[in-house]
């Protein structure tokens, strides 16, 4: 896969579907932060399909607590759907999963906003 | 010896032919010398016959001259004469006219006598009387006498010749009989004297042949000789020496079999000790041994153990030689087999000693030290069995410390009463403290004179004078001195040492030095993004490639996360300055890049094994204990910062930053299971 950085919007009900791709460090790491705080302003959820990170540092691991935090603070949430094995590993490694939660597809990210 | 036997003239030969040459010398020279005396007398009886035969017809010629009718007197007996004589050529009776009156031959009567010619006189022959000559020519001897009338008158002469044929036919005989005489004398002469010296001289050849088996290797068949001379005690000299020799190889063999064991359970022994020093976190421990000329008992050990701490022990068999080997390798095993297992120090010498115990002959016994550090807090808990005192220099004073415990040698009283006997104690090394452990191979090595031993001053001094240099200063300035002290003759006991030495600076070069020696390096600047030759520098060894790919991938994060702090914080993206990282596969499986891929798993143990190294010039971290951080905590996780070293913790077991050294910050790290939340931070 490209390192490559990019994010793909799309709005879905009451979340907003970011397609991330690339290398998540601590550049990209701050346009994630831009774009979903954008979101955050709209008051919508947010589900980061991770799917195409091809690496993830610390920062671009940072980004994402900082997101999931910012959210939950607002009553909204993250959640992550078909993390790449680079965004597992260190979710795994750091036991992030209660703050990061993992679902298999953007279908079942979607659902379990909803529900 | 070479196989080929040397072909030798025998003495036997020698003396044989000398003497037979010498006895066919005086022969022939006695029968050459015979012979010309022989000639000579025939020759002599032949000219005294001649002259005799000339003699008597003068005399009978004396009177018949003075008769009318000489002739027909003298005629028919000079006939008769040379009939019966046939040696004689002829005989002329001559008057005093010079007229031959009497001759064999009618014809010549009456005739003139010519004097025969090409005469000439023999000087040698019998006496002559007046007017008688003897001269001869190549075919005659010719005798002349005068005929006398018995007033005195001469009435002629008479002229006999024999024929030198004659005479020499005569000489011929006679030497011919000689010849023979002396040929058979010679052949007896020298058959007698090859029988006799052969006899003589037989045994010569016994001799020989006696002294080839014994260069051959058989010492066991002697020279037998009955002989009353110098032979028979040569003969008896020879006998005793083989014997000599063969005891001596004996001897030379059972010698060599015993350097041999001894050289076996020599090489038996270094291949127990230690081959290498350790680096644990801040803490080098380092030990070296010189052997005695007899191999003994002198044991020394450090280890890791599963808990991360580390062992040490030093331990002194009582005797030498095979003995002493023997329960040095018994100990080894035993101290292998407990070390993970037992408790305390002292706990673990009980149980050696309960397990010795039952194996050490009466009398022998075992001082030992055994000491367990824990690399994180620098504190090492030990105990001791009638071993030497702990020597600790102490940095911050410049002082030693010698500090004794408790506790019996192992083995010294049966039945467990050593636990009564053993403590625990405990000390902390702060950095740049060194401890310095020992056998009494060192402190009671005796100077030259054999005197005074070197003792625990010498050795507190000479630990202070050193410590600076870390461990292998401490062991090679140690040594210097028992050197000078003791001189460079064989040793009487083997000399061990075992440093431990607190440096968080001195183990981090130690390690660059190692990383440098046999690792791969990655050399980046500080404006670099660091991803891509990361994954190319993983790709590129073999042993990192072969890892499953979660492995792989938290390697790369973690790696990764090591140079961005590098290149932020240390070098601040500056793109002029470089830092390197290092892979240091473990020991035993391959220098740098030579390793064939393995298979995953394998790679998996190899990684952990292993250790990376980073080094850089940049500003150094500050020196504080890391944390690891509480993600339940909202303000931590809203922050999102100090994840790079959560991941480096987590990824890495054993994180060693050493700041400041003389070759930059050296960062030492080993891959593993998640690590304890606290790593250290040195300096």
């Amino acid at each position: 896969m490209p390192d490559s950085f990019g994010i793909q919007e799309e709005t879905r009900g009451r979340a907003v579907l970011l397609r991330v791709r690339g290398r998540l460090d601590a550049r990209s790491a701050t346009h994630l932060l831009e774009v979903g705080s954008r979101v955050r302003a709209r008051n919508l959820n947010l589900v980061l399909d991770l799917s195409g990170i091809t690496f993830m540092a610390s920062s671009g691991l940072g980004s994402l607590l900082s997101l999931a935090e910012e959210f939950r603070q607002g009553d909204t949430r993250v959640r992550i759907a078909s993390p790449s094995a680079a965004v597992t590993s260190v979710i795994h490694l750091l036991n992030l999963e209660p703050f990061l939660p993992i679902d298999g597809s953007e279908e079942e990210a979607l659902h379990a906003l909803d529900s | 010896m070479s196989g080929r036997r040397e072909r030798v003239l025998g003495i036997r030969w020698i003396v044989t032919l000398v003497a037979v040459g010498l006895t066919a010398a005086v022969v022939l020279s006695v029968g050459a010398v015979a012979e010309r005396n022989a000639r000579r007398a025939l020759t002599s009886e032949l000219t005294s016959r001649l002259l005799l035969e000339a003699r008597n017809l003068a005399l009978t010629s004396s009177g018949v001259l003075l008769s009318d009718f000489p002739e027909l007197t003298l005629h028919p007996l000079l006939k008769e004469k040379l009939a019966k004589q046939p040696e004689l050529s002829y005989a002329v009776v001559v008057d005093y006219a010079g007229i031959i009156q009497g001759h064999a031959d009618p014809h010549r009567l009456g005739t003139r006598f010519a004097e025969p010619s090409g005469l000439r006189p023999v000087l040698d022959g019998p006496p002559r009387a007046a007017g008688e000559t003897l001269r001869r020519s190549d075919r005659e001897l010719v005798a002349s006498v005068p005929i006398l009338h018995p007033s005195g008158k001469r009435l002629g002469h008479v002229v006999v010749a024999m024929r030198t044929s004659y005479v020499d036919a005569v000489i011929e005989r006679a030497r011919r009989q000689q010849s023979l005489i002396l040929a058979i004398s010679l052949l007896v002469g020298l058959t007698a004297s090859f029988l006799i010296l052969s006899h003589v001289l037989r045994p010569v050849s016994v001799l020989r042949d006696g002294i080839r088996r014994i260069a051959g290797g058989d010492l066991d068949t002697p020279v037998s000789i009955r002989d009353g001379t110098e032979l028979g005690l040569l003969a008896r000299a020879i006998n005793d020496m083989a014997a000599e020799l063969k005891r001596a190889q004996a001897e030379m063999v059972e010698r060599e079999r015993l350097a041999r064991e001894m050289e076996l359970a020599r090489e038996i022994q270094g291949s127990i000790l230690p081959s290498d020093r350790i680096v644990e976190g801040a803490f080098v421990i380092e030990g070296s041994q010189r052997a005695a000329a007899e191999v003994g008992g002198d044991y020394y050990d450090y280890f890791p153990l599963p808990d991360g701490r580390i062992g040490l022990a030093v331990a002194d068999v009582s005797g030498k030689g095979l003995a002493g080997c023997l329960i040095m390798s018994m100990l080894c095993a035993l101290l292998r087999a407990d070390r993970g297992v037992a408790g305390s120090p002292a706990a673990l010498l009980a149980a050696l000693d309960e397990r010795l115990g039952a194996t050490l002959r009466r009398g022998s016994f075992v001082t030992m030290f055994y000491g367990i550090l824990d690399p994180r807090t620098g504190g090492l808990t030990y105990a001791s069995a009638g071993h030497n005192p702990t020597l600790v220099y102490r940095r911050s004073t410049g002082t030693v410390e010698s500090l004794r415990t408790r506790g019996i040698p192992l083995g010294a009283i049966r039945g467990g009463a050593i636990r009564a006997t053993l403590e625990d104690q405990t000390l902390v090394l702060e950095p740049g403290d060194t401890l310095l452990q020992f056998t009494d191979g060192v402190s009671e090595a005796f100077d030259v004179e054999g005197g005074e031993q070197f003792g625990h001053d010498r050795m507190m001094t000479a630990l202070r004078e050193t410590a600076s240099g870390g461990p292998r200063g401490v062991i090679d300035g140690l040594f210097e001195r028992l050197t000078r002290w003791s001189g460079d003759g064989s040793r009487l006991d083997d000399e061990t040492i075992v440093v431990l030495h607190h440096d968080p600076e001195h183990a981090a070069l130690a390690q660059y030095e190692e990383a440098r020696g046999r690792g791969t390096s990655l050399v980046l600047d500080g404006r670099s993004d660091p991803l891509e030759p990361i994954r190319d520098w993983i790709r590129s060894n073999p042993a990192l490639d072969a890892l499953p790919a979660p492995e792989r991938d938290l390697l790369t994060s973690t790696l990764y996360e090591v140079c961005a702090n590098v290149a932020e914080h240390g070098y601040g993206h500056d793109a002029r300055r470089e830092y390197e990282i290092w892979w240091l596969p473990p020991k035993g499986n391959g220098a740098r890049g030579a390793m064939e891929r393995p298979a995953p798993e394998t790679a998996a143990r190899h990684l952990r094994d292993g250790w990376f190294l980073i080094r850089d010039q940049g500003t150094p971290f500050s020196a504080n204990h890391w944390k690891s951080q509480d993600f339940n905590d909202p303000r931590v996780r809203r922050r999102g910062r100090g994840l790079g070293l959560e991941i480096i913790h987590r990824t890495m077991r054993r994180v060693v930053y050493t700041p400041s050294t003389a070759a930059g910050n050296i960062t030492w790290m080993c891959f593993g299971a998640r690590a304890a939340e606290e790593a250290t931070h040195a300096g």
